[in-house]
């Protein structure tokens, strides 16, 4: 398509835009003044030489009367946001105050405006321009201020209609962009309320003079006061008396631009109960940057704190368990320094806790002569994780701050613990230990001599006393023998006496070896049958007699814990005694029953024979005693003595009840604890 | 009846003169070679010492050996003999006093054939001697050599 505009003359821009009736601004990306309109100046009160080419807000700052005055920071954001964005950017009505020409006074002037700021893009594309477009509108605030009447009002619009219709125009077609920035932008605020909401901790917002402005759920929950008790009222109603001060701190603080990371402290709830609580502060500022309040997340500690406490009190707890510890307990860590010191570590070792712990152990308790291998033993662990010394009871050396050597026991524990190690140990002083066993090892070898020199005793009567008896008895027999025809009846007597007295010799040295050898050796435990025993006694005792009439009466299932050789040795001494002593009966009766004594099971063997006077009950149980004639009952006097020694080897108790004529009773008990069932 | 000799050793001469009197008492007619104590007993059995030139294949037919024993006692001797080839076959009875059970342990850990208490009663100890040589004289087989 061709154009006919090459014929027409190039019109003068500049001067056209000068002079156009809107108010308009042409800034640089830096924001420095390359363009302006003559209404632009009229209505600013400026002159084009003295503001092109100088940066916007040298040319118009803030009312610095105005404390509160926000033009700059907006007008800022909003060329900030066009050079952002790359779009057009409007303003809502600003206040905006303008300085007055020294030749009209100086000062400021108080002036309302609306803007628009639109990107100009240069030919690459980059925004080479921003149009500034205002319209002062100063007097219609002015005018809305003062409450005019409505028909003055509308008199005022009806004469600016023209102008302000299409400014409605221009910014009804900025509406809709504005409307989806919006809808970006609450969204993006409801999803952050839901956050601030849904959140478990407590978040509040207040001002410098801690007045809350916003009180989310978690703090409705933590504290119990819902958001509309709380909005408008000082933060310090959550203040435990005790901690009033704590506020104006915090609140100096923030003022200071301080920011409060996990301040742990102490709040009160609505129902009176007090709140372990960590909170964290930010200051809130406005635009200008000036702190106008703060907003704190409390969380609710309670539990930590709690289990904090809990953990506290265990370890104190663990303290005083070390503590009272009979034993020393020390812990180092991987590079052999002391961690850990008892009360009993001090007193052995003589170094307090406060000087033990930080120190070497190789330089407080070890001897110079096993420093090094201290610490290699150590340097070995920790490389391979091989310790021949570790869980296990060892014997060592160690040394008391004096320089005193003695006898430890010690165990060590190596714990795996964040990456390193630390090692504990018990020591226990063995001084008085190793003392006591070196004088019970003595005790030991003398006793084992005593029983030595027992044994050999017992070997010598064994061996050398029984050698000339057979002797004697050996040679009577020769003599009777050999010379028979050469002796009467009285020499033939004698020398049957010699022989009797011989073999009664022979049987006396058996018994008391016998006797012996009970008291030597080992006690063996085991389940013992007594009813079975008892019964093979009774039939060969039967077996030696088969004419008698004995009645024989044994309980079943008297089974018993302990030496089986040795019970069996007081059942043929009890039964076999029982048999003799009934031996002059027509016919007997033998019994062997249990009975309950004080709660103890308690055997006895009871026959109804020639029994004994109670008067000699005390000569019982003596060696060699005998209550019988001999020449009516056989024995040597030991059977009783060996019944005894076996029962109270085993811990039981052994006596017997008896009339003359009138039968004997033995009981004896094997200890409650052996019993397995009866 | 074999004939080889019953070697005794013991050093009580009543034991000595009782032994003798209870084989011949029993018609147990083997030689008895009578030796005093341990030494000249392993000197017997080993043809050393006094009983030099001794026929050393002849074995008794059986040694009835004391316990408690001048110089070497019979227990040691006992392990000597059984330690030799030519005698750790040979029939060896421990005829002694004592009954220790330690006595008995070490004699049967050391291979003793059989252990017999000397009873005070010399008609018991007539009896134990005859059954003893009836067993070990007409019953038992030794080991061929």
């Amino acid at each position: 398509m061709t154009r006919p505009s090459r014929s027409l003359p190039t019109p003068d821009f500049r001067a056209l835009f000068e002079s156009a009736p809107g108010l308009y601004l042409v800034l640089t990306p830096d924001l420095t003044i390359v363009g302006v309109s003559d209404a632009y100046l009229q209505a600013t009160m400026t002159k084009r030489a003295k503001i092109l080419g100088r940066a916007l807000f040298d040319v118009f700052p803030d009312n610095p009367d105005d404390p509160g005055a926000t033009g700059v920071s907006n007008l800022r954001a909003s060329l900030e946001r066009v050079l952002r964005n790359r779009t057009s950017d409007a303003m809502a009505v600003q206040k905006y105050d303008i300085r007055r020409p020294k030749s009209e006074g100086g000062g400021f002037e108080e002036r309302y405006w609306s803007h628009a700021n639109s990107p100009v893009f240069g030919k690459k594309g980059e925004v080479a321009y921003i149009i500034h477009r205002v319209e002062d509108v100063t007097e219609f605030v002015r005018l809305q201020q003062q409450g005019l009447e409505q028909s003055k009002l509308a008199e005022t619009l009806r004469s600016r209609a023209q102008k302000v219709e299409a400014e409605i125009i221009l910014r009804a077609q900025e509406l809709p962009d504005m409307n989806k920035k919006l809808l970006a932008t609450n969204e993006e605020l409801a999803r952050l309320a839901a956050i601030v909401e849904s959140t478990h901790d407590a978040i509040i917002s207040k001002t410098l003079e801690g007045i809350v402005t916003s009180w989310n759920k978690g703090a409705e929950r933590l504290f119990g006061y819902v958001a509309e008790e709380m909005i408008g009222k000082p933060v310090s109603i959550l203040l435990p008396p005790d901690r009033f001060d704590e506020e104006p701190e915090i609140i100096e603080r923030l003022k200071r631009g301080e920011h409060i990371e996990q301040y742990e402290t102490v709040r009160r709830r609505k129902d009176g109960k007090n709140l372990d609580v960590s909170l964290t502060i930010s200051t809130i500022r406005n635009s200008q940057g000036c702190i106008i309040g703060a907003s704190k997340i409390a969380r609710d500690i309670t539990e930590r704190k709690q289990a904090e406490e809990a953990l506290r009190e265990s370890e104190k707890r663990e303290r005083s368990i070390v503590d009272s510890a009979y034993d020393a307990f020390i812990a180092i860590d991987s590079n052999g320094v002391i961690t850990d010191w008892n009360r009993q570590a001090e007193v052995t070792f003589g170094w307090s806790r406060e000087e033990a712990l930080g120190k070497l152990l190789a330089h407080t308790i070890i001897p110079p002569r096993y420093q090094e291998a201290h610490t290699r033993g150590l340097k070995h662990f920790l490389e391979t994780g091989e310790g021949p010394v570790l869980n296990k009871r060892i014997e060592i050396a160690a040394m008391h701050r004096d320089g005193r050597e003695f006898l430890v026991e010690l165990t060590i524990t190596p714990i795996r613990f964040a990456e390193t190690h630390i090692f504990s140990a018990f020591l226990r002083d063995i001084t008085e230990r190793k003392r006591m066993e070196a004088e019970i090892n003595d005790h030991s070898i003398q006793l084992e001599a005593a029983n030595k020199e027992l044994e050999a005793f017992s070997y010598a009567v064994s061996h050398d006393l029984r050698a000339p008896l057979r002797g004697i008895d050996g040679f009577s027999q020769a003599l009777l023998e050999d010379y028979a025809e050469k002796l009467d009846a009285e020499g033939k007597d004698h020398l049957h006496r010699v022989r009797a007295a011989a073999q009664h010799m022979g049987q006396l040295i058996d018994d008391l070896l016998n006797l012996s050898r009970l008291t030597r050796g080992e006690l063996r435990r085991e389940p013992v049958d007594l009813s079975a025993l008892a019964r093979t006694i009774v039939t060969d005792l039967q077996k030696t007699e088969p004419d008698r009439q004995a009645t024989c009466v044994i309980a079943e299932g008297l089974i018993v814990k302990g030496d089986p050789n040795l019970l069996r040795l007081v059942l043929v001494n009890l039964l076999g005694n029982a048999w003799k002593f009934t031996g002059r009966h027509a016919c007997a009766r033998i019994e062997f029953e249990v009975t309950q004594r004080n709660g103890t099971p308690t055997f006895f063997v009871r026959d109804d024979g020639v029994g004994f006077d109670m008067a000699y009950v005390g000569k019982l149980f003596g060696a060699f005693q005998r209550l019988h004639d001999r020449s009516q009952f056989q024995g040597t006097g030991i059977g009783l003595v060996t019944v005894q020694r076996i029962i109270h080897r085993h811990g039981g108790q052994i006596w017997a009840e008896a009339a003359v004529e009138q039968g004997a009773t033995f009981y004896f008990t094997i200890g409650v604890e052996k019993t397995i069932a009866v | 009846m074999n004939r080889n000799p019953i070697l005794l050793v013991e050093d009580n001469p009543d034991d000595q003169t009782l032994i003798l009197r209870a084989l011949k008492k029993n018609n147990i007619l083997n030689e008895v070679v009578l030796v005093r104590d341990g030494v000249e007993a392993l000197d017997y059995l080993f043809s050393t010492g006094a009983h030099q030139g001794r026929d050393p294949d002849l074995m008794p037919q059986v040694v009835l050996l004391d316990i408690k024993l001048p110089k070497l006692d019979g227990l040691e001797v006992l392990k000597r003999i059984r330690a030799d080839e030519r005698t750790k076959r040979l029939p060896v009875v421990i005829l002694t006093s004592s009954r220790e059970q330690q006595d008995l342990m070490v004699s049967y850990d050391c291979g003793v054939n059989s252990y017999i208490q000397k009873p005070v009663d010399f008609n018991q100890f007539s009896e134990a001697v005859r059954k003893l040589g009836l067993y070990w004289i007409l019953l038992n087989i030794p080991a061929p050599k």
